[in-house]
């Protein structure tokens, strides 16, 4: 198998197309999906700090010893000792729906400690005002917390979708495909430097594009 | 539950307390305090930061609790209340801060709906009193603007509308106007008062800002190290000028004579100016006495004119039969020796 036989414009359509939409694809289900869970893991670790609304050392601690372990894995290491998990609930190791189980895994703790940052950033003051007119603590997370927290839960979202764009790179080495695949397979092993450097041009738009993106969203909502 | 609805009828925002104690670990905050707040009250909690008069403020409205003593609304022990008790509590007492606690995101006009949007109270009776209450405030006209856009005083006002939302019966005032400039201040003063004229609300400020309580608070009690170092009603807790309000105030002590008798005097200056008052009891009398201290003093709408002279054992009775006679509002002095020079500067924590 030999690309030389194929002009720039085939390339684009057979391999770098494709693979922008996977790697697409792996970012928006894995992204929807860490921030879904990270969302939880947040509000929990606010709420169960020592003054908090729902004070719980215990559940507090367990958690954030959870949140530092899973940080602490490279995530490709993380991503193949998690196999297991891995074919357990997508039924395979490899391909995209495979990806994005690792790929969450890795996310959520991530997305987790970014709500906690934002939302432990919301004036105390204004959590007292919420208590003063007789807010139930559910009112005080939702109406209060989240919503005075937006503007820097989208700047600090962005931030981890960006972040998991690198990830998922990393995940096409072992057979996620995607961008990263087609730069590691077809460039680097190939020593194919225009494919390499083209995905590599290609990452760099899309980050600069998802970090336009969420700073319009940012200067709009504060 | 009729213990949670109580709050929603007629009470009285008579609050009671009495040998309230609170500690955190082991540093005690409030020891001892015993006050009452009538209904319809302007009460001033004054004192330095650290007196703890911001904690009291709180454990009003179980913002934070008490170990030991009572505090009591309507005859209500705060401190007993459950979570729920507490919410509904808490809807019928509004609260404003230093710093205002406005929600940035929103618009003045959702800041004032939150606490009635919380309640899920109907759309259209929430949008009824927020644009009475924006009314009131004077900020119709900034209702669709975010608080970032206003001024310190502005978003105090909205603080207040916000507080009064629920038909409140009390209104806590956290160093209310601690962040805003004089002007601007009584301005808010004068707000609260005429909310507490026009719909009898009880009023309770906590403030480090003499002129504050001069000038709004029917009753004080003012605080040092956690206990109450001075009260009654404010004109006469400024004529009397016990100690702590002159530690309060900064003034070094009054240094008194040790011979005779140290006699202040109190009257309106709208009766008589202080100077024709003087002349005309040395005249009267055929009598010299040394003048050791006046001032003028604005309380609320009134000018007060207080000195203090200092007469002979021989004088002091014909003058306090002059000023009986006068009806002027006078009392004795204590002796110096008998106050102990208090020196606590800077070991507030």
């Amino acid at each position: 198998m030999t690309l030389k036989n194929y002009t720039m414009g085939q390339i684009f359509s057979l391999l770098i197309g494709p693979a922008v939409l996977e790697t697409l694809q792996m970012m928006l289900f894995s992204g929807i999906l860490s921030v879904v869970f990270g969302f939880v893991v947040g509000v929990v670790l606010v709420v169960t700090e020592k003054n908090g609304l729902w004070p719980n050392p215990v559940l507090h601690r367990v958690l954030d010893i959870i949140v530092n372990i899973i940080r602490s894995f490279p995530f490709i290491i993380l991503m193949i000792s998690i196999i297991p998990l891995t074919r357990l609930i997508a039924g395979s190791s490899i391909g995209i729906r495979a990806a994005i189980v690792p790929l969450t895994v890795a996310a959520t703790p991530f997305m987790g400690r970014i709500f906690q940052n934002s939302l432990q950033e919301v004036d105390p003051a204004l959590i007292e005002a919420a208590k003063s007119f007789g807010a139930s603590k559910i009112q005080i997370v939702f109406k209060i917390m989240l919503s005075e927290a937006v503007p820097s839960l989208t700047s600090g979202l962005c931030l981890g979708i960006i972040n998991l764009l690198g990830a998922t790179a990393m995940a096409g080495t072992i057979g996620a495909g995607g961008l990263g695949a087609i730069a590691l397979t077809y460039g680097y092993q190939n020593f194919n430097m225009k494919i390499m450097y083209t995905v590599c041009v290609i990452l760099v738009i899309l980050v600069a594009l998802i970090q336009y993106f969420g700073d319009w969203i940012y200067k709009k909502l504060k | 539950m009729p213990e949670t609805v109580k709050w929603r009828g007629k009470w009285n925002a008579v609050i009671k307390i009495s040998g309230l104690k609170k500690t955190f670990g082991d540093l005690e905050v409030l020891k001892d305090i015993n006050l009452t707040i009538e209904d319809g009250d302007i009460y001033g909690l004054v004192g330095r930061s650290g007196a703890g008069k911001s904690t009291l403020l709180r454990c009003i409205n179980g913002l934070t609790t008490y170990q030991e003593g009572s505090l009591t609304v309507d005859g209500r022990e705060v401190k007993d209340m459950n979570e729920q008790q507490l919410r509904e509590f808490r809807r019928s007492m509004g609260m404003i801060f230093q710093q205002f606690s406005l929600l940035n995101r929103k618009t003045v006009y959702q800041n004032v709906a939150t606490p009635m949007e919380c309640w899920h109270y109907p759309k259209d009776q929430i949008d009824k009193k927020v644009r009475e209450l924006l009314e009131l405030v004077g900020l119709t006209d900034k209702m669709k603007e975010k608080p970032r856009n206003l001024s310190g005083g502005q978003k105090q006002r909205v603080a207040i509308a916000r507080a009064l939302t629920m038909d409140s019966k009390v209104l806590l005032c956290d160093e209310a106007t601690s962040a805003l400039d004089p002007k601007t201040t009584i301005s808010i003063l004068e707000l609260l008062k005429k909310i507490n004229r026009e719909t009898g609300i009880t009023v309770i400020i906590v403030t480090h800002q003499m002129e504050v309580v001069r000038n709004a608070c029917n009753k004080i009690s003012i605080l040092e190290h956690g206990e109450i170092a001075a009260q009654g009603e404010t004109k006469s807790v400024f004529v009397q000028k016990p100690p702590a309000l002159q530690r309060l105030l900064g003034e070094g002590q009054l240094r008194l004579p040790q011979t005779g008798r140290n006699i202040t005097v109190a009257h309106y200056l709208n009766q008589v100016s202080q100077g024709e008052l003087l002349t005309e009891m040395a005249v009267k009398l055929g009598i010299v006495f040394p003048v050791l201290d006046g001032q003028i003093l604005n309380y609320g709408d009134d000018v007060f004119g207080t000195f203090v002279i200092n007469v002979t054992e021989e004088q002091f009775p014909l003058v306090a039969n002059y000023l009986n006679e006068k009806k002027y509002q006078w009392f004795e002095m204590e002796q110096p020796h008998a106050e102990k020079e208090q020196n606590e500067e800077g070991d507030d924590e």
